[in-house]
């Protein structure tokens, strides 16, 4: 007995629904950072940023900036670091870093030579942690 | 020690084409933005605790179907649109299958929700038996019970004998 009325119907049920567009998924990821911000559900916020040094991915939490990491690095494998070492709760948001976007934009039209910007040490470690302080003065 | 949890922007990434749809399917397109966002935060809330990182996909589709049974009730409650869909033209309307969208909205829930998870979120039988926390005997039956009805509407032709869904069992 042939199965072919199913078969059309499953490929119907598969192919059917489409997906929202780019754009609105963007729109719609905007939407939900937004709405998980005003519950305080946004642990670690991050965006990307284009700069005459290639792709930044900057990174912060409610205490400051938190990571800023060149394209050496995956944006995935950013991600994992945050994920595992700070939260999982990491959204892309750049509303979020506005500031930090701001400053660097700023800097490298050489506009700005200091930064004025909260600092989480989380991911500072050591050796790295200590010449990081230094030099932030 | 839990085991190691992705970044949550990685998961909306990876399962929001299987929620999304997920949605649509059983609310429609319309909603489907609503029920997605509410399904995404609902987890957003309990994804430091989730203890099986490998069973984020079932978990995800678990909170959607129960967002969608929200909906479903609140729009048996008040059924004008309360609220404009701020998002807005989300989806291109011509890519859409209406005519599939209408017949889903006429089945019986257990069997929309059943062929969802089946055929537009691609689970397996014994998957969509422990989200719906019935036997997969019952799963099953759901499913093909939804392509009897759906294939009769759209008039496909006779598909395979109702004994099969037994045999399987």
């Amino acid at each position: 007995m042939s199965a072919k009325g199913h078969d059309r119907v499953q490929d119907r049920l598969r192919a059917g629904i489409a997906v929202p567009s780019r754009e609105s998924w963007a729109r719609l990821n905007a939407a939900l950072v937004e709405r998980a911000a005003e519950e305080g559900l946004v642990d670690v916020a991050y965006t990307v940023v284009d700069s005459p040094l290639g792709r930044l991915i900057v990174a912060g939490t409610q205490a400051g900036i938190v990571k800023l990491a060149f394209d050496n690095e995956s944006r995935d494998a950013v991600l994992d670091q945050l994920a595992t070492r700070l939260s999982p709760r990491v959204l892309e948001a750049p509303t979020r870093l506005d500031t930090a976007r701001r400053q660097l934009d700023e800097y490298f039209l050489g506009e700005r030579t200091r930064f004025d910007l909260s600092v989480d040490w989380a991911l500072a470690k050591g050796f790295r942690r200590e010449v990081l302080v230094a030099t932030a003065r | 020690m839990a085991a190691e949890l992705d970044a949550f922007q990685v998961v909306v990434e990876r399962y929001r084409n299987d929620v999304w749809r997920l949605c649509a399917s059983q609310v429609g397109v319309e909603r489907a933005d609503d029920c997605f966002q509410e399904t995404m935060l609902a987890a957003l809330r309990s994804y430091p605790q989730l203890r099986d990182p490998n069973a984020v996909k079932p978990w995800l589709l678990r909170i959607a179907a129960r967002k969608c049974l929200d909906a479903h009730r609140t729009a048996a409650r008040d059924p004008i649109p309360t609220q404009e869909i701020e998002l807005g033209g989300v989806v291109d309307e011509s890519s859409q299958d209406p005519g599939l969208l209408e017949l889903l909205s006429g089945l019986p829930e257990k069997q929309r929700l059943a062929v969802s998870y089946r055929f537009i979120a691609d689970l397996a039988h014994r998957e969509i038996a422990a989200l719906m926390e019935i036997s997969e005997a019952a799963a099953r039956r759901n499913v093909h019970e939804a392509l009897n009805t759906l294939r009769a509407r759209l008039d496909y032709g006779p598909g395979p004998p109702d004994s099969e869904a037994g045999r399987r069992a």
